[in-house]
């Protein structure tokens, strides 16, 4: 009886200290709006998304900036919808990594530089490369791609699991 | 009673670490700092100290847009030639360095491949147009009847974001346009939220007069690009 009180009291230990942490995290990652450069739209799955080194559910409706790397599980999925229009996705077991985004909503100039490191990803490129060509830049290990208005997939194999 | 101790061990872990199962590089061990022997008496040759690139596997496949529309990608790659995708279902793979060349696919191989990543793609905004009186920030009366739309867009999607961007025609200045224009997005903006829109989930811009609806000369009257554009997503 008294180990079983032992075990109650320690998930609610564990539980509080989980929603603490959650807490916590939270307004000092994504609390601000003011550096965003789109919104999680899609979210199937483990996902995750990586920012300072803090790691948090890549939920509906999470803001998404320049440095933070999107992280999906074997069954997860992630679409995001940047301010220019442009729509990214990443399929299962996929690191993406967005790099850079400038974008002036008057003039519409900007760049957009992201790196997949594993995985799969869609793109829906926006008015960045409507106003400049090749301003949306997808970097893989091994190339890159000057986005020119389109849409397109790729995929980088992980050769840690081949 | 070791069980539940492991249970509850396990518990605890998914709870602190919602997303610890991805591999974290930071907290792989450190190669060690002591010194290692070298063996002076035998220099390698500089082959055997750098290892051949892995074999890499990525491939690049350019989708038809729902419009029809191609478009293109450009493929850079060390050691190779630049590849333009232009045409549907063109692709390339890329093995490493000097190893990129062109492959076709088809809708199902495309889609069997990357299927995944494509269903999760966010649906496209919805667009709306508002037209002005000229030189005000006034909508004329059959642009009204349209807001009820926006509205009606609006309430169908589940988490929406509303961005409002203004246009003006061609005649003044740049500077004047910029600032009818965002006094325009402005002007919407306000209405909506009058009418019950959540003020943070608006953002605004002002195009002037770079994107006109009816491309005309310097000056001239346009009153089809005197518009604010609403775009839900």
């Amino acid at each position: 009886m008294g180990k079983l009180l032992t075990f109650q009291r320690d998930i609610l230990v564990f539980g509080f200290l989980g929603i603490l942490c959650a807490m916590l995290a939270m307004p000092r990652a994504f609390g601000s709006d003011e550096a965003a450069a789109g919104r999680v739209e899609v979210a199937k799955g483990e996902g995750c998304s990586e920012r300072a080194g803090k790691r948090l559910p890549a939920a509906v409706g999470t803001p998404v900036q320049a440095q933070d790397v999107v992280m999906t599980g074997a069954d997860g999925s992630v679409g995001i919808t940047f301010h220019d229009n442009s729509l990214l996705s990443a399929g299962p077991n996929s690191e993406l990594v967005i790099d850079k985004f400038v974008f002036d909503s008057t003039t519409h100039k900007g760049e957009f530089d992201t790196s997949l490191r594993k995985g799969t990803l869609a793109v829906v490129s926006g008015k960045i490369v409507k106003q400049s060509p090749e301003a949306m830049r997808v970097r893989t290990p091994a190339a890159i791609m000057g986005v020119r208005g389109t849409e397109f997939v790729v995929k980088v194999d992980d050769p840690a699991t081949n | 009673m070791r069980l539940i101790k492991a249970l509850n061990l396990i518990a605890a872990l998914l709870l602190l670490g919602a997303c610890a199962q991805w591999t974290d590089r930071s907290s792989e061990p450190l190669p060690s700092s002591r010194p290692q022997p070298v063996a002076v008496s035998q220099p390698i040759e500089p082959e055997a100290v750098l290892p051949a690139p892995a074999p890499r596997n990525e491939s690049v496949v350019l989708l038809p847009k729902p419009n029809g529309d191609i478009g293109g990608v450009v493929v850079h790659s060390e050691g190779s030639e630049p590849l333009l995708l232009n045409t549907a279902y063109a692709g390339a793979r890329i093995g490493g360095p000097g190893q990129l060349q062109a492959v076709s696919y088809d809708a199902e191989t495309a889609k069997e491949e990357f299927g995944e990543a494509i269903e999760s793609l966010p649906s496209r905004p919805a667009t709306f147009m508002l037209y002005f009186l000229e030189g005000k920030d006034e909508l004329t009366p059959e642009s009204e009847g349209e807001v009820a739309r926006v509205f009606a867009e609006i309430n169908s999607r589940p988490d929406p974001e509303i961005w409002i961007i203004g246009h003006t025609d061609a005649v003044g200045t740049m500077q004047y346009n910029d600032q009818l224009s965002l006094q325009r997005a402005e002007r919407v903006r306000q209405e909506l939220i009058s009418r019950g829109l959540s003020a943070s989930i608006v953002e605004v811009a002002g195009r002037g007069k770079r994107e006109p609806l009816i491309p005309t000369s310097e000056d001239t009257r346009e009153p089809m690009s005197r518009r604010v554009e609403i775009r839900v997503r």
